[in-house]
């Protein structure tokens, strides 16, 4: 449906920076095939490239080097110099600011799409299908408004109303949840993946924000310094990050260096408070140095005072708690590391208190240690 | 997909194909505008005496030792820069006063004062420099005439032909314009960083010369720069006043070697004096960017809304009001006479007898003889047609130049600011000697043409800084909807600027109805318009028609701005915050 080949995006220096200076590419090597009615998400934090990337898609800015389809039809491509102006790739676009054209009413901008658009539509059915876009963001009531007058969660809708009038089979989306308030964004993610679902498009979902991440997307493609860091399901990137800036970017995660005692699938990692056992990528060998990742929310914990026993088990002290309603925010130090367990808000615990605690061995994930 | 949806990538940084090629098309024009016309002048300094460029291929310096050698040379770059600095002196400090009082104190009637500043913009300074020549001439001057009965003297107590009169006719001509820039200052300064000046302990007087003074030092000499730069180019107040003064000035000098009455007019020579000309006004501009960029330290505009502090005037009310009624009074003068002077059969000091005689018969001839018809007709072709090709041209330069990160746009926005720096006389000269054997001379469309090139500047930096304050994303919007370039701007930037783009038509519109500039420089019998037909009535000698003509001029001008200001402002003001 949607293939990236080999994107690479260098921008020209700018005034400021000395002429020689070496410039870091704002995309290297960006390969993504998305399929039909996919919703695919471009996460990072801001400078990764996720932004470029959507940008090369939209036709607004152009690849140094790279191929992209849209559709089964080439819209850009650097060996074969072709090159599709944005207003001949109709697609569906909704931007940060939302790009609602002040001087127009809420009908005028909606029908700009179907008067301007490569599908031109004749002039009687305009009005028909803007009023079905209106009716899908619940805002058949406005039409005559004036955009200004509007609040940011119906300005919202227009844009997202006028991305869909033309019935584009990909649709864009530049952070367009970022400008609301906390509970209106809340609902809107629902309702927002629903609609796009509802109507089989193929949708690209660009954010800083994990929680939207994980809670909209089929598949999430996390991008670090212009290059793809992961890319798999919202569970894997939870679940199975691949890298320390994988781990800490997408939730809260312990990192705890050790070395490896023995590989394979029941593999053991030194670590100064003991050893734990955790599965072992194959080309860990003894004695590398490597890092275990494990959530928070992973951690067993076990207050009754004993002698800790079991796998993976060890004993630790309570140096730090916070109630954070949902839970309770701990710092348990063990022997040579820290950790932070989540535990449930209504236990009862202190500064000080000996506590148990186990690393569960499949919620253990070895990583490559950071350079 | 080698269909014509495709375009050749050009490289990385190639944006939409339409608007590249608009691009490159507009270049080329500019460079036709604008350069071609600077090396004919340039040639032509190196032509032979009396040669036209095109007629020779001969390369000499002759001139430029003729002209060095000229002992009046210094005289002449002395009274340019006197007249300037004077008049601008004048100027600023009487427009920084009516600022002050009508930005940051309680004044009455501001909006009356404000929108006559700004209705002053439509009386020309030509028609400013024969009511003065009528109200003060050493003969029968109005002013000379009552001095003379009620001091019992004889000759002239004061005279307009004097340096000294020149420069403060000027200066008061610029108030008006110093007015709008210098109002501006006052309204974006935040009061707060006054009230913190107080706060800590400084006097009211202590506060203004501490702090406001200091922080507006940098915007003011900007504006003072800009207006000496202008006053250096000024060509119609020293023409109409200077030339009888016998006190020359560079732009008066090269008209007056273009047109010589005794000889065929030395192109060359011409050519000669208006480079000088060219290297003053350039070094000029260069000090006045230092000037800007040394003023950004200083920026005190923050783009927050904030409530200007008032100061109260207390019992200065009406000593305030009292000035500012005296300087409009002093404005309206020369308007005032020529009224009187278009009513009569030939130009007489006020009296009973004179009054007997009244008649309409200058108007009348106004508007039937043919040569002044043509001059209406010419006028109104002349104002519309450079005012909206130069807002055309400029939404697309400045387009091209914000949005689009090329070199071409870079050359684009360069070459279109050149003419800023580029005095009208020497533009004159230059497109006179380029177009003088083509088809386009002695048209009405040589001087549109001449006036799109020397308010092209103007246009594409008001739009420069206009289409900076519209978020990018609305254009791009448009692109995804499907719009193509053109559709774009039709539909998102025009609109969106309106009330700028109307501002913008409005001063090229007025600035193009009162400029004598190029029409005499390019003048034919077809082609004259109403600013050079009053020159040529005046020295006919036929005073009451130039007069009855100056007050068609200026109504007409007024009845056309100030409906059209209304309305862009109304404009404005109906228009929510963009972003």
């Amino acid at each position: 449906m949607l293939n990236l080949k080999g994107l690479n995006k260098t921008y020209p220096p700018t005034g400021e920076q000395r002429r020689d200076a070496p410039i870091a590419p704002a995309l290297r090597d960006v390969s993504i095939k998305i399929e039909r009615g996919e919703f695919f998400t471009l996460l990072g934090p801001s400078g990764c490239g996720k932004t470029t990337t959507l940008q090369c898609i939209a036709g607004l800015e152009h690849p140094s080097a790279g191929r992209i389809e849209l559709d089964g039809q080439v819209a850009f491509c650097s060996k074969e110099k072709i090159l599709l102006p944005p207003n001949k790739r109709g697609l569906g676009m909704v931007f940060q600011s939302y790009a609602i054209w002040p001087h127009m009413t809420v009908y005028e901008n909606v029908a700009f799409p179907l008067q301007h658009g490569p599908a031109k539509v004749p002039g009687s059915q305009v009005r028909a299908k803007v009023m079905t876009a209106l009716e899908r963001v619940k805002l058949e009531d406005f039409a005559e408004r004036p955009t200004p007058y509007l609040s940011g969660g119906q300005q919202q809708r227009v844009a997202l109303a006028r991305s869909l009038v033309s019935e584009p089979s990909i649709m864009l989306l530049d952070e367009p949840l970022s400008n609301l308030d906390a509970k209106l964004r809340d609902s809107m993610r629902v309702e927002l993946r629903d609609l796009v679902k509802s109507l089989g498009i193929t949708t690209i979902y660009v954010t800083h924000d994990q929680v939207e991440a994980l809670s909209m997307s089929d598949r999430i493609a996390l991008m670090n310094k212009g290059q793809i860091e992961q890319l798999g399901t919202p569970e894997d990137l939870y679940m199975r990050p691949i890298s320390a800036f994988a781990a800490e970017f997408i939730g809260r995660s312990n990192i705890i260096v050790g070395s490896v005692a023995a590989g394979g699938a029941d593999g053991v990692v030194k670590m100064p408070f003991g050893d734990i056992g955790c599965v072992m990528p194959s080309s860990a060998s003894v004695g590398d140095r490597l890092e275990v990742m494990i959530r928070p929310h992973g951690v067993q914990l076990n207050t009754e005072r004993k002698a800790p026993e079991g796998e993976n088990t060890f004993q630790g002290t309570i140096t730090h708690l916070s109630f954070v309603g949902e839970f309770m925010d701990l710092t348990i130090a063990l022997i040579g590391a820290e950790i932070n367990v989540f535990a449930t808000p209504y236990g009862t615990y202190e500064v000080g208190q000996t506590v148990n605690v186990t690393l569960p061995k499949e919620r253990c994930v070895a990583m490559a240690p950071r350079a | 997909m080698a269909n014509s949806d495709t375009a050749i990538v050009q490289g990385p940084r190639a944006r939409m194909s339409t608007s590249s090629i608009v691009a490159i098309l507009l270049l080329a024009l500019m460079v036709l505008l604008v350069i071609a016309p600077l090396i004919i002048l340039f040639r032509t300094s190196l032509a032979p005496a009396g040669e036209l460029p095109f007629a020779t291929d001969i390369y000499t310096l002759d001139n430029y030792r003729k002209a060095l050698s000229n002992p009046r040379m210094l005289t002449l770059i002395g009274n340019t820069l006197t007249y300037a600095l004077g008049s601008v002196l004048i100027g600023v400090t009487l427009a920084f006063g009516a600022a002050w009082f009508v930005e940051r104190t309680d004044m009455p009637l501001k909006t009356t004062v404000r929108t006559m500043m700004y209705s002053w913009m439509a009386v020309p300074p030509i028609v400013l420099a024969f009511g003065w020549i009528l109200l003060a001439n050493p003969g029968n001057g109005i002013i000379n005439v009552i001095l003379r009965a009620v001091l019992g003297i004889k000759g002239a107590p004061v005279s307009i032909y004097s340096m000294g009169a020149m420069i403060a006719i000027t200066g008061l001509a610029i108030v008006p314009t110093a007015f709008t820039m210098i109002a501006g200052l006052l309204r974006n300064m935040d009061p707060q960083l006054e009230s913190a000046g107080s706060v800590h302990g400084a006097t009211g007087f202590g506060v203004f010369r501490t702090v406001t003074l200091p922080l507006l030092v940098p915007g003011l000499l900007s504006v003072g720069i800009l207006l000496f730069m202008a006053m250096v180019q000024a060509f119609d107040l020293p023409l109409v006043i200077g030339l009888t003064a016998k006190v020359p000035v560079l732009s008066t000098q090269i008209f007056l070697l273009a047109n010589s009455d005794i000889s065929r007019p030395d192109y060359s020579l011409t050519a000669t004096f208006g480079t000088f000309f060219l290297v003053l006004a350039l070094v000029l501009m260069l000090i006045y960017f230092r000037a800007v960029r040394f003023g950004e330290r200083f920026r005190v505009v923050t783009g927050k809304a904030f409530r200007p502090s008032l100061r109260s005037l207390g019992p200065w009310k009406s000593a305030v009001l009292a000035a500012i009624a005296i300087y409009f009074t002093i404005m309206l003068l020369p308007l005032l006479v020529l009224i009187w002077t278009s009513f009569l059969p030939f130009y007489a000091v006020p009296s009973m007898a004179a009054l007997e005689r009244l008649t309409i018969q200058n108007y009348y001839a106004v508007f039937h003889e043919s040569q002044i018809l043509r001059a209406m007709v010419n006028t109104i072709v002349l104002v519309l047609a450079s005012s909206t090709i130069v807002m055309i041209l400029s939404v697309m330069i400045a387009w091209i130049s914000v949005r689009t990160n090329t070199r071409t746009g870079k050359i684009l926005e360069l070459i279109s600011f050149a003419p800023m720096a580029i005095p009208p006389v020497v533009l004159a000269i230059a497109i006179l000697l380029i177009y003088l054997g083509s088809p386009l001379y002695g048209t009405i469309w040589l001087i549109v043409l001449a006036h799109v090139t020397a308010y092209i500047a103007f246009g594409t930096r008001t739009m420069y800084a206009a289409i900076l304050q519209i978020h990018k994303e609305l254009e791009s919007a448009a692109f995804i909807c499907g719009a193509g370039w053109f559709t774009m701007l039709r539909r998102i930037i025009f609109p969106l600027l309106l009330p700028h783009i109307l501002n913008g038509w409005l001063w090229v519109a007025g600035h193009s109805a009162r400029d004598i500039t190029f029409p005499l420089f390019l003048i034919t019998f077809t082609n004259v318009v109403v600013a050079s037909q009053l020159y040529v009535l005046w020295n006919t000698p036929e005073i009451p028609t130039a007069a009855a003509l100056s007050i068609v001029l200026v109504g007409g001008l007024l009845a056309f701005v100030v409906p059209v200001q209304i309305y862009a402002s109304s404009l404005e003001r109906g228009k929510v915050p963009k972003k």
